[in-house]
C-alpha cells in the first residue's frame, strides 16, 4: 500500500499506485475525480480487453455490441458496493491489468452465453437421410479428435519423460505447446512474467524439447 | 489429449489462479503443481492461452483501428464511467400533496398579511391627506407633520374621512387598530380613542412611548378633568423615551395650560435642544413667550 492511499492524500488520484486507485475506487463509488482518474488510466484497457475477449467474435459490425459489453464491465465492478474492487488485493500493476482481464473475459463469457440461451430453439425436425449423414459427418469428426488426443497424450507423457532438465519439464512442455498449438510467438511468452524467462532461454527450452520429441519419435 | 484425463491432474485453475500465474506471484511448489495441470489439462492451457492474449502488450495494428473506432462510438454513445450518486426513493404522492398544500398555506399567510398590512397604509395616507389640510387641535400626536394650529370646534367640514374606513381600520389588525386610535384622535372623538389607547397601553409585553403620548393628547383635549392623566401619559412617555419629542412638546403645552410657567419653560427648552428649527420649535417658543 502506498503512502499517498495510507495517508489519504488522494484528492485527484494521480498520486495513488493503479492498486490502491482500484481499491479506494471501491470505497468511494461516487467520487467523481477518482472515477475520472480510473477512466483516463483504464479505459481503454477495458475496451482492448473487451475487444480481445471477444476474440473471433469480435468484428466492426460489432461494435456496439462491444460498447454495451464494456459498460456490462463498469456495471459488473460496481455490483455490491463495489464489493471487487474493494476487495481487490494486488499489489502491481500487472495484477490491476489481471484483475480487469478476468472482469471482462467472464462479461463476455457471460454475454455470450446469454445470447446463445436466447438463440436456442426447439429441435428441428429433419429428414432421416439428413440425419445419417449428420451422423457420418460426427464419427468422423470424433475419431479424429480421438486420434489428435491420443497423439497429444503420447507426446506430452514422452516429452516430460524424455526431458533432461526434470525440474522445468512441465513449463518447457507447456511453452512448447503455447507456442505450437496456440501461437504464441516467443517474444509474447517472454513477456510474462510467470514463465519467469527471456526470449533467448524460450528459445534455447523450445529447442530442446523439438531436439528430444525428434529424439523420440526416431526411436 | 486430454480433456478426459484432465481429472487426473486435480481440480481445474479459477481465472485468478491462472492470471496469479502469469503474474509470477505463485511460489515454486504451487507453480510447478499448476504447470503439471496446465500441460494435462486442455481447458485450462487455453484459458491461459485466451488470458495471455487478452494481456499481451503489444497491439496490433487491425487492433489499433478497431479500438479507435470503438472509443469514438463510446464518445458518441457518452458514456462515462463515473457512477452517479445513487438516486434515493421518490416521495410517494402524498408528500407531494401535502407539500403543495402547506405552500399553499404559507402563500396564502403572506398575501394576506401583505394585504392586511396595506389597509393601514392606504388608511394612514387617507388620514394624512385630511389632516394635511388642517391641524385638528394644539398637542402633538405621533407621526404628525407641523402645520400652524387652526383649532376649530367640530363641524361638516371636519375630516370627512369615511366612517366605513374607520370601521376598517379599527377592526382588522394591531397595526390598522393604532391607525385608528390617530384617526380617532384626528376625528375629535376623544372618549373612543381614550377607549382603545387605554386597551393598547394595558398590553403587558409593553408599550411603546408613541402610545402614552397618543393617550395622553386624548386626555389633554378631552378637557381639564383629564389633565392629570394627561401629564401621567406624557411622562410615562418620556420614561420610556426621555427624548421623545411630542411627549415633550405636549408636557410643555399642558404646563402651560395649567399655569406651572416655570416648568413649560424648562420643557420649552429641553425640547428646543432636541428640535431648535421646526414649525413645531417655534411655536412652542412662542407660547413659552406668552
Amino acid at each position: 500500500m502506498t503512502d499517498a492511499f495510507r495517508f489519504g492524500r488522494q484528492a485527484a488520484g494521480e498520486d495513488l499506485s493503479s492498486a490502491d486507485l482500484l481499491r479506494l475506487c471501491g470505497q468511494r463509488l461516487t467520487d467523481a475525480a477518482l472515477w475520472k482518474e480510473f477512466q483516463r488510466r483504464f479505459h481503454k484497457t477495458v475496451l482492448t480487453f473487451v475487444m480481445r475477449g471477444m476474440c473471433n467474435a469480435f468484428r466492426n459490425d460489432c461494435l456496439e455490441e462491444a460498447c454495451d459489453i464494456a459498460q456490462d464491465v463498469y456495471l459488473r465492478m460496481l455490483d455490491n458496493d463495489g464489493r471487487m474492487l474493494r476487495s481487490f488485493k494486488g499489489d502491481t500493476d500487472f495484477s490491476v491489468k489481471a484483475f480487469l482481464s478476468r472482469v471482462a473475459v467472464n462479461v463476455v463469457f457471460d454475454h455470450y452465453r446469454r445470447s446463445k440461451a436466447e438463440k436456442r430453439r426447439p429441435a428441428e425436425v429433419i429428414s432421416i437421410e439428413g440425419a445419417r449423414q449428420q451422423g457420418r459427418d460426427l464419427a468422423g469428426e470424433a475419431v479424429e479428435l480421438d486420434t489428435a488426443s491420443i497423439l497429444s497424450w503420447i507426446d506430452v507423457e514422452r516429452l516430460m519423460d524424455s526431458e533432461s532438465d526434470r525440474r522445468n519439464a512441465a513449463r518447457n512442455v507447456l511453452i512448447f505447446k503455447l507456442h505450437h498449438v496456440d501461437g504464441f510467438s516467443v517474444q509474447e511468452i517472454a513477456g510474462f512474467p510467470g514463465f519467469g524467462l527471456k526470449e533467448t532461454a524460450i528459445r534455447d527450452a523450445l529447442s530442446k524439447t523439438r531436439a528430444h520429441l525428434q529424439r523420440r519419435m526416431e526411436k | 489429449m486430454n480433456r478426459q484425463s484432465a481429472a487426473n491432474h486435480g481440480e481445474c485453475l479459477s481465472d485468478e489462479c491462472l492470471t496469479d500465474y502469469l503474474e509470477g506471484s505463485l511460489d515454486l511448489v504451487v507453480r510447478s503443481a499448476f504447470e503439471s495441470h496446465l500441460v494435462a489439462c486442455d481447458d485450462c492451457r487455453e484459458k491461459l492461452a485466451l488470458f495471455m492474449r487478452v494481456l499481451r502488450e503489444e497491439t496490433q495494428p487491425h487492433e489499433e483501428a478497431a479500438l479507435q473506432q470503438l472509443d469514438d462510438l463510446w464518445a458518441a454513445r457518452k458514456l462515462h464511467p463515473v457512477p452517479a450518486p445513487r438516486r434515493r426513493k421518490p416521495f410517494p404522492k402524498i408528500v407531494f400533496s401535502i407539500a403543495g398544500i402547506a405552500a399553499l398555506f404559507i402563500i396564502a399567510f403572506f398575501v394576506g398579511k401583505s394585504s392586511l398590512g396595506s389597509k393601514p397604509s392606504v388608511a394612514k395616507q387617507a388620514v394624512d391627506a385630511v389632516v394635511s389640510h388642517r391641524r385638528p387641535f394644539e398637542p402633538r400626536v405621533v407621526g404628525q407633520d407641523y402645520m400652524a394650529v387652526q383649532e376649530v370646534t367640530r363641524s361638516a367640514e371636519d375630516p370627512a374621512v369615511p366612517d366605513v374606513l374607520v370601521a376598517k381600520m379599527t377592526e382588522d389588525s394591531a397595526v390598522a387598530y393604532e391607525v385608528g386610535r390617530y384617526f380617532l384622535l384626528v376625528k375629535k372623538e376623544y372618549a373612543k380613542a381614550i377607549k382603545h389607547l387605554k386597551t393598547a397601553v394595558s398590553d403587558p409585553k409593553g408599550v411603546p412611548a408613541d402610545v402614552h403620548n397618543d393617550l395622553g393628547v386624548a386626555y389633554l383635549q378631552s378637557g381639564p378633568a383629564n389633565f392629570a392623566d394627561a401629564e401621567a401619559e406624557f411622562k410615562n412617555a418620556l420614561e420610556t423615551s426621555p427624548t421623545h419629542e411630542p411627549a415633550l412638546f405636549n408636557l410643555a403645552l399642558l404646563y402651560g395650560r395649567l399655569g406651572r410657567t416655570a416648568d413649560a419653560e424648562e420643557l420649552t427648552q429641553q425640547y428646543l435642544t432636541l428640535d431648535p428649527n421646526s414649525g413645531w420649535a417655534e411655536e412652542i417658543q412662542k407660547k413659552a413667550g406668552n
